[in-house]
């Protein structure tokens, strides 16, 4: 095992070589450098400009810019964010609880939801409930997220006045006011999550199941039932770990739109805005840490499959 | 009886109960294809001809009649400028599947190539295409579609190209999983034998069953398509004016959602029913081509 | 100059003011209001509360200096100017930093300084930091965008520890007023030095709140100042609140439910939507406010480019909008159709019989057109600065109603239109808005004098030194008549020739409040001041 997980490890350093590559090429390969965008109404004399580039060492050839990127960025230096002023490092320190909030408590919300409505679907199969979920689940997968969310903030927000409309509160301040201005950006996020999970548990119980039948059948002794849930949902959960795991990424892409309209100040909407404003620096250095989180998970969610099935062996 | 007879009579009953209920939900699975046949069959007239059949043309502002809700002159309302919303939904539907279609196509395009070489070849080919697609794939599609929507500006095409761009690892993963397993069949080693060519090998043996999973693939993957454009709107990176798309006007009419709800209402239900169309279509294609999968999944 | 002279027209100047205040206060171009409880009545006036606020978007920056936009919301609240005014546009000693301005001749103020004022950070506000500040404005390298306003000192003079003289090149009208805006907001030195770039994210001032915090994206949060020096009306301490919390809401639609539910307790001016107006105008539980004062958004152009070089094409294009149908689905109850660059919010200068707003009129489009040699119309490149909902309406209904002549425009989104239209000069236009400021001086020198900061065109060819001439001449004279003629005439031939801008609105500002936030005022700029709020719960 420990050699599969450092095998791993070592494939993972090409794939994030070839991710700096990808986004440091976007940021510079491109019509227009990015110091032209910053040049606000007043200061439009070419001797800023000039001073700016060279301040951002734009100066220099693509290769050497790259490099010094990389080089900084593996001692943690990220440079300074254009809008701001305030190191890249601070920004993400200072963002991260909240997405990790907004990440943990989709998560839940999608396990929590999306399993047990799973394992009924299966279990009581063609169900009412069955049918209303799979419609559901169908529905959730359909409609774009950004429009889940303003519907469900007119709902619980302005008509029912349940639930607060929108910005952020810090749970460590304020926990109650913190987990209400959690409960529906994370159901918004952990709606769609929820609805592929009902289908995915669904099919892997079902498939378990049927195999279930056939080999207790031929097993002696009682506790037919309980032999079949145990295993059953032992093996089911397989997949859903993975698929757990790889909607991290899912996850990360989504709080962009959900931490935009809720107003919460996170990661996501930290990399959109510096998108929009041509901060490249940021822009890289958030590309290069969702994507190793990403990465991460993968691995995790490997582990997880040896861990989980001993059939699978890692050589 | 013996224990085996019992369990499997048991089995037996047990599988019984649910013939008629999974044959009901086979029929309905069916039936939903169908409408979600209907549906695209719909959209897709709207879109080839949508000179034709909207009622007035989708930048016409008419300053008389600007924000009017539903009415017979205006089935779907007008909106701030006074432009038809019917004939704004039904144009938008060329955009939407111009969208689905071209983003699928740069997806295919390049994905087909990448997996095929990589499964066939192996080797150091397959590692690095696999690792580029590794790194593609562990950027969230929002953050990178948005950033070369960024770097190549603002226009339909560069819209489409970057969510093509993102779903190539999928389809590269996939054609690669099914030329891996083609490779290893018999009638491959016997044609390598006699010294068939490669390219022979490929488009003769390996293609038929990378067909399949692939179309599957793409049905699902124009609804992404669809949702991405709308998402990609909304954050304000979508398709300059004065095309009207789907994604556009939803964005645009959420200010208004309690003054004037036409204004997102008819282009959401477009995107979602469109959306679902897709989604049923490809449902009952993957069941369809895939047999198997239906069958180890107990009639699903 | 005989100082006599001097003195009695400038006592003429303020009837004229009061007169024109009169007479403005009447027409539906109306000075501003407040909201509330009158300034008298401080018996039940509750101290404390936390009042929390949206006004949409957060700032680039809080350094009062370099800050772009019209983000002026936020400074208001934490920073003093030298010279302030009041709601009604006038300078007022009650107001400012100087409690006592003369103007000796024509070249020369001297303001004395008022004592005992602090810093947030404690330090002392003096001549000396007054005029560090002023040479802090005209440093080329602060990029202050007041700078211009204030190239018309020669040199600053401290007399005392507490008076300060200004010498003037020529005599500048508009500099007292301009030292109201952004020309004039003071700094702690001491703060400035000691966060250098960083300064802009934690200003130091002498306003009626402290900065407090501000998290990037949630909120900027401002304490109340104990040792503001202004008193209210009757001598007791100000501000009544404890704490002001700025929430960061770029989406419309959020920001008008948070009001709605009562999670903010006001929308400020640049948060309210005007598409939400009607919800909260006639409502018994808001109290709504609304100024004209507001801004200019225009098609800004550059004349050096095809079609803008062009007089009869710029006429063209001007006949064939429909302005008034772009106000109502674009600014709704706060849009006017647009008559010159005298704005009503300059009240004193603006004359609504001078001059008339250009109605759309297709057959003289064509006939300008075909003047140009281009009967079957033109095709050229509008740029829009975002793809927002509103540019968007706004540029495509622009690009309607020109077609509506044979002129067929396409439209580009481009972030770095700076670059493009005043560096590189590639571009005939982007879609701009002005923001109103202190003189109409402001607005109307920087955007259609050729030496203006937003004026783009070089070539001498294009450029109308008559214009020149009438916007020079009104800054030399104090005489406000004057200064309106003056301005009058500029306006008729920069409307006849489509000079420099292809106007469209005047769009003014308002506010909604919760009827238990009392005592806010939105001044005569448009913006909102908060040392008088109370919250009444």
């Amino acid at each position: 095992m420990r050699q599969f997980v450092i095998r791993r490890l070592i494939q993972m350093i090409p794939v994030v070589f070839i991710i700096s590559v990808i986004v440091f090429s976007l940021m510079h390969l491109v019509p227009g450098d990015p110091v032209s965008f910053m040049a606000g109404e007043d200061s439009m004399n070419l001797e800023n400009i000039e001073y700016l580039r060279k301040q951002l060492g734009l100066d220099k050839p693509l290769p050497v810019q790259y490099a010094l990127w990389v080089g900084r960025a593996l001692q943690g230096d990220f440079g300074r964010s254009m809008r701001s002023n305030l190191p890249i490092s601070e920004e993400i320190s200072r963002r991260l609880p909240v997405t990790l909030q907004l990440a943990v408590a989709s998560l839940l919300v999608s396990i929590f939801i999306g399993i047990p409505v799973g394992i009924i679907s299966a279990v009581r199969r063609n169900s009412p409930l069955d049918v209303i979920a799979t419609v559901l689940s169908m529905s959730g997968v359909a409609m774009p997220s950004f429009w889940q969310a303003i519907l469900l903030i007119f709902l619980f927000g302005v008509t029912l006045r349940w639930l607060p409309v929108a910005g952020y509160v810090n749970i460590f301040d304020d926990p109650v006011g913190g987990l209400r201005a959690l409960l529906l950006p994370a159901f918004v996020s952990g709606t769609s999550g929820a609805a592929v999970l009902v289908r995915q548990t669904r099919s892997a119980m079902l498939e378990v199941m049927a195999m279930e039948y056939i080999a207790t059948a031929r097993a002696k002794g009682l506790n037919e039932r309980r032999v079949i849930w145990v295993h059953a949902l032992k093996n089911a959960l397989l997949p859903v770990v993975t698929i757990l795991a790889l909607s991290l990424g899912h996850i990360l892409g989504g709080a962009v739109i959900i931490e935009t309209i809720f107003a919460w100040p996170g990661l996501g909407r930290f990399t959109v805005q510096a998108i929009a404003g041509h901060d490249f620096q940021v822009v890289q250095a958030m590309v290069l840490i969702t994507a190793l989180t990403v990465l991460a998970a993968n691995l995790f969610a490997d582990i997880m499959y040896g861990w989980l099935d001993p059939r699978i062996q890692y050589t | 009886m013996d224990q085996q007879s019992i369990a499997l009579t048991t089995l037996a009953k047990r599988q019984r109960r649910h013939l008629v209920p999974d044959l009901l939900r086979n029929l309905l699975k069916v039936r939903l294809a169908g409408a979600g046949l209907a549906v695209l069959a719909v959209i897709t007239f709207c879109a080839l001809a949508a000179d034709w059949i909207s009622p007035y043309s989708p930048i016409a502002q008419n300053t008389q009649a600007m924000l009017t809700s539903p009415s017979a002159a205006f089935p779907m309302g007008t909106d701030q400028a006074g432009r038809d919303m019917l004939s704004r939904v039904i144009f938008g539907s060329q955009v939407s599947l111009q969208v689905g279609i071209i983003a699928v196509g740069v997806a295919i395009l390049t994905g087909i190539p990448l997996g095929l070489a990589s499964g066939y070849y192996g080797g150091k080919l397959d590692d690095v295409i696999m690792r580029i697609m590794d790194a593609v794939l562990a950027i969230p599609t929002i953050v990178l579609a948005l950033a070369i929507v960024a770097a190549l500006g603002p226009g339909l095409w560069n819209v489409m190209f970057a969510v093509g761009v993102t779903a190539v690892p999928g389809y590269a993963r996939l054609v690669r999983a099914s030329t891996l397993s083609a490779r290893e069949r018999d009638y491959v080693t016997a044609a390598k034998a006699i010294g068939a060519r490669a390219p022979r090998i490929i488009f003769l043996h390996i293609w038929p069953n990378v067909t399949a999973p692939i179309i599957v693939q793409a049905s699902l993957g124009m609804s992404r398509a669809i949702l991405a454009e709308a998402s990609l709107s909304f954050l304000g990176v979508g398709v300059p004016p004065p095309t009207a798309t789907w994604g556009g006007m939803l964005n645009g009419g959420f200010a208004y959602l309690e003054l004037a709800p036409w204004l997102s209402v008819f282009p959401g239900m477009a995107i979602f029913v469109t959306v679902l169309a897709f989604n049923f279509v490809g449902d009952a294609l993957r069941d369809v081509l895939d047999p198997r999968l239906g069958r180890a999944l107990g009639l699903k | 100059m005989k100082s006599n002279g001097l003195a009695s027209r400038h006592v003429a100047c303020v009837v004229l003011l009061l007169a024109v205040g009169l007479f403005a206060a009447c027409s539906p171009a109306a000075a501003p209001s407040s909201g509330g409880s009158k300034p008298g009545d401080t018996s039940s006036i509750k101290k404390g509360g936390h009042l929390k606020v949206s006004s949409g978007d957060q700032p680039e920056g809080l350094d009062p200096h370099t800050q772009q936009g019209g983000s002026h919301h936020y400074l208001f609240p934490l920073f003093d100017n030298l010279v302030a005014y009041d709601n009604d546009a006038k300078p007022s000693t009650a107001l400012s930093l100087a409690e006592a301005w003369t103007v000796k001749n024509d070249t020369t103020i001297e303001f004395k300084i008022r004592k005992g004022v602090k810093f947030h950070d404690g330090t002392d506000l003096n001549a000396e930091t007054i005029k560090w500040n002023i040479d802090r404005v005209l440093d080329p390298k602060t990029l202050a965008v007041g700078r211009g306003a204030l190239t018309v000192l020669d040199r600053i003079e401290i007399t005392d520890p507490y008076t300060i003289v200004f010498h003037l090149k020529e005599p500048s009208a508009p500099l007292l007023l301009n030292l109201g805006d952004k020309s004039g907001y003071i700094n702690s030195r001491a703060g400035v030095e000691k966060w250098r770039d960083d300064y802009r994210r934690h200003p130091v001032g002498s306003g009626p709140f402290m900065f407090g915090e501000w998290i990037q994206d949630s909120h900027i949060k401002m304490k109340k100042n104990p040792d503001y020096w202004r008193k209210s009306d009757t001598g007791g301490a100000l501000p009544y609140l404890d704490e002001i919390t700025w929430l960061v809401l770029p989406d419309p639609a959020i920001r008008v439910a948070a009001l709605r539910v009562g999670e903010i307790d006001m929308l400020n001016t640049g948060g309210l939507p005007n598409i939400n107006i009607p919800q909260f105008k006639n409502n018994p539980d808001f109290t709504y406010i609304q100024t004209m004062s507001g801004s200019l958004p225009d098609i800004r152009i550059n004349m050096d480019v095809f079609p803008m070089n062009n007089v009869n094409l710029r006429r063209a294009m001007s006949y064939a909008l429909d302005r008034e149908a772009i106000v109502k689905a674009n600014f709704g109850e706060l849009g006017q159709v647009v008559r010159g660059p005298v704005t009503p919010g300059y009240a004193w200068a603006y004359c609504e019989q001078c001059i008339q707003p250009t109605k759309r009129d297709l057959n003289k489009a064509k006939e300008e057109l075909a003047k140009a040699g281009y009967v079957n119309g033109f095709e050229w490149e509008h740029v829009l600065l975002n793809s927002s909902a509103e540019a968007r309406l706004l540029g495509e209904m622009i690009q309607a109603q020109l077609q509506d002549a044979g002129i067929r425009t396409k439209i580009a989104v481009r972030a770095d239109f700076q670059r493009d239209f005043y560096i590189e000069r590639r571009s005939p236009s982007f879609a701009g808005s002005f923001s109103d400021r202190a003189d109409p001086d402001g607005s109307f020198y920087e955007k259609h004098h050729s030496k203006g900061s937003f004026f783009a065109t070089r070539d001498p060819a294009n450029i109308n030194p008559k214009v020149d001439d009438l916007l020079d001449k009104a800054r030399l004279t104090y005489d406000l008549a004057e200064r309106k003629k003056i301005y009058n005439d500029a306006e008729k031939i920069v409307v006849d020739d489509v000079y420099g801008s292809i106007m469209m609105a005047y769009v003014g500002r308002a506010a909604a409040l919760h009827k238990y936030v009392k005592g806010y005022e939105l001044g005569g700029e448009g913006k909102g001041r908060f040392h008088a709020v109370w919250l009444d719960k």
